[in-house]
Order: C-alpha cells, then sequence, then structure tokens
C-alpha cells in the first residue's frame, strides 16, 4: 500500500489541476500543446500567450517546492545520459507534436472524455515506452 | 483576464506539485515502470488512474454547466481521426519518453534541476516543436 499512496496522492493533484484549468477555463491541461504553441501565431493575441506562460511558470513554481521538499523524487541525484536525453528529448517534441497530445493530453484529458484518439495514443505511446526503455538498456 | 491567469498558475502549480508526489519527475521511477520485462515497478499506472477519476468527474461537470465558469465556450479538440500522423507521432513520443524517462511536464518541472542533461532534454524538445512547426508552415 506504501508504495501506490503516494502515486495515487499525486495523480489526484494532476487530475484536481486539469480539472480546474477546464473547469474555470475551459482550456487542457496538455503539456505538450502548451509548449509548442507558446510562439506561435495560433496564439493570435496576448491572452492566449499569457496563459500559457502562466501555467509553465506555475509548473516551475511548483518544481522548486518539489526540490525544497522531496528532493529524492527529482532528478538530482540520478545519472542522466545526455545522448538519451537529446535523442529523447527530439522525438518526444517531434512526436507529441504530430500526436497533438501526451500522457497528460491524450492521457488525462483525452480518456476521461471518452476520445478514441486519445485511447489510441496512450495503447501507442505506452507499447513504444516499453520498446524504448528495452533499446536504451541496449545501448547503455 | 487576472483571474484567468490566476487559475492557470494555479494549475501549473497543481500539476507539478502532483508530477512531485508521484515520482514521475523521476527517470528512474518511470523507467522502471516501462521496464515491463524487467524490474516492472506498477506503481506509477496509480497515477494515472487517480488522475483519471478527476477528470472524469470533471467532465461530467462540463457536460452540465455548457460554459466554462471564467470563459465563454470550451476548447475541445473535435478533431476525432484516427490517423498516420496520431498513431506514428504517439510512436515517437513513446520511444523518447522510454528512451529518456521524461515527457513534457516532468521534463519542464526539472529544469530547476539546474542539470546540464535536463535542460538537453527540453532545448531538444521545443527544436522538436521547432522541426514539427517548419513542415507545417507555422
Amino acid at each position: 500500500m506504501n508504495n501506490y499512496i503516494y502515486p495515487i496522492i499525486g495523480g489526484f493533484f494532476i487530475g484536481l489541476s486539469a480539472s480546474i484549468l477546464m473547469i474555470f477555463n475551459g482550456k487542457i491541461a496538455g503539456i505538450s500543446g502548451i509548449a509548442r504553441t507558446i510562439f506561435n501565431r495560433e496564439c493570435s493575441n496576448s491572452y492566449e500567450r499569457y496563459w500559457r506562460i502562466l501555467f509553465i511558470l506555475g509548473l516551475i513554481t511548483g518544481g522548486f517546492l518539489i526540490m525544497k521538499y522531496i528532493p529524492q523524487n527529482t532528478s538530482i541525484e540520478k545519472i542522466l545520459n545526455p545522448i538519451n536525453m537529446v535523442i529523447g528529448g527530439f522525438l518526444v517534441g517531434l512526436g507529441t507534436s504530430f500526436a497533438n497530445g501526451c500522457t497528460s493530453g491524450h492521457g488525462i484529458c483525452g480518456l476521461s472524455r471518452g476520445s478514441k484518439r486519445s485511447f489510441v495514443s496512450v495503447i501507442t505511446f505506452m507499447l513504444f515506452g516499453v520498446i524504448g526503455v528495452i533499446l536504451s538498456k541496449l545501448w547503455s | 483576464m487576472i483571474k484567468k491567469l490566476f487559475i492557470s498558475f494555479l494549475s501549473g502549480f497543481l500539476f507539478s506539485i502532483g508530477l512531485g508526489i508521484s515520482e514521475m519527475t523521476n527517470p528512474d521511477k518511470v523507467k522502471n515502470f516501462l521496464d515491463i520485462f524487467g524490474k516492472w515497478e506498477i506503481d506509477l499506472a496509480f497515477v494515472m488512474g487517480s488522475g483519471l477519476i478527476l477528470t472524469f468527474i470533471s467532465y461530467k461537470i462540463v457536460n452540465k454547466i455548457k460554459k466554462p465558469i471564467f470563459e465563454n465556450t470550451f476548447s475541445i479538440p473535435n478533431n476525432k481521426k484516427i490517423d498516420y500522423k496520431l498513431v506514428g507521432g504517439s510512436a515517437l513520443f513513446g520511444l523518447g519518453w522510454g528512451i529518456s524517462g521524461f515527457c513534457p511536464g516532468p521534463a519542464i518541472t526539472s529544469i530547476v534541476t539546474f542539470k546540464y542533461e535536463v535542460i538537453l532534454f527540453v532545448l531538444s524538445m521545443f527544436f522538436g516543436f521547432f522541426i514539427f512547426n517548419r513542415t507545417q508552415n507555422i
């Protein structure tokens, strides 16, 4: 039970975050979409740009609290392979763009509204996540 | 606008707190979750499960209230096509996630570690966004 309590609590906060953003502002808490479109011409007016920036600032502010109080839950003491970071980052950036979503957009927000697209996306990225781990173990 | 901007900030803040408490910000934990033929720590499955309970409830509310509290309309995508972009993009994303242990939210949240590897991931991710935008002539 110990193992599951923190993921459940964390998931609650994530779900709460997405719920608040949707019920109050009518927006989807899809991090890849928010980050990708900050500088787009899609953000036709300043509000569209500003709310995305404020969301990201909120992420980073929370990040500082996590670093302060539960640093063991972050990557701070972990060894990260920079090549995996570059390859992984690029694939995540390109992939989430074409898929128009990620674990938050398609996973948390899409599944709960019964989106078939999100269901397909989640199954696919989970499967390929498994493959990605296998690949990175092969070359590490 | 101020109310909506505050909600955006609050939402981002709660999101990263959730990522931290659940350990989604720990790439080793994420990779162990995806390592189904190896260590397989299933804990992170409960993150999505727990989050989905709340968003499931919130969509019931969305269907009842017809318009957001501070806004005129809901910005919900109406694309229903399951195409190569969706599947191919999800595959690439999954690969990147498994290779690095990071997805967009945890990566941006982890900028505060000031680890150069995390910065590399975030820069590469934005480069991926840039390349996509070029293919779309955005």
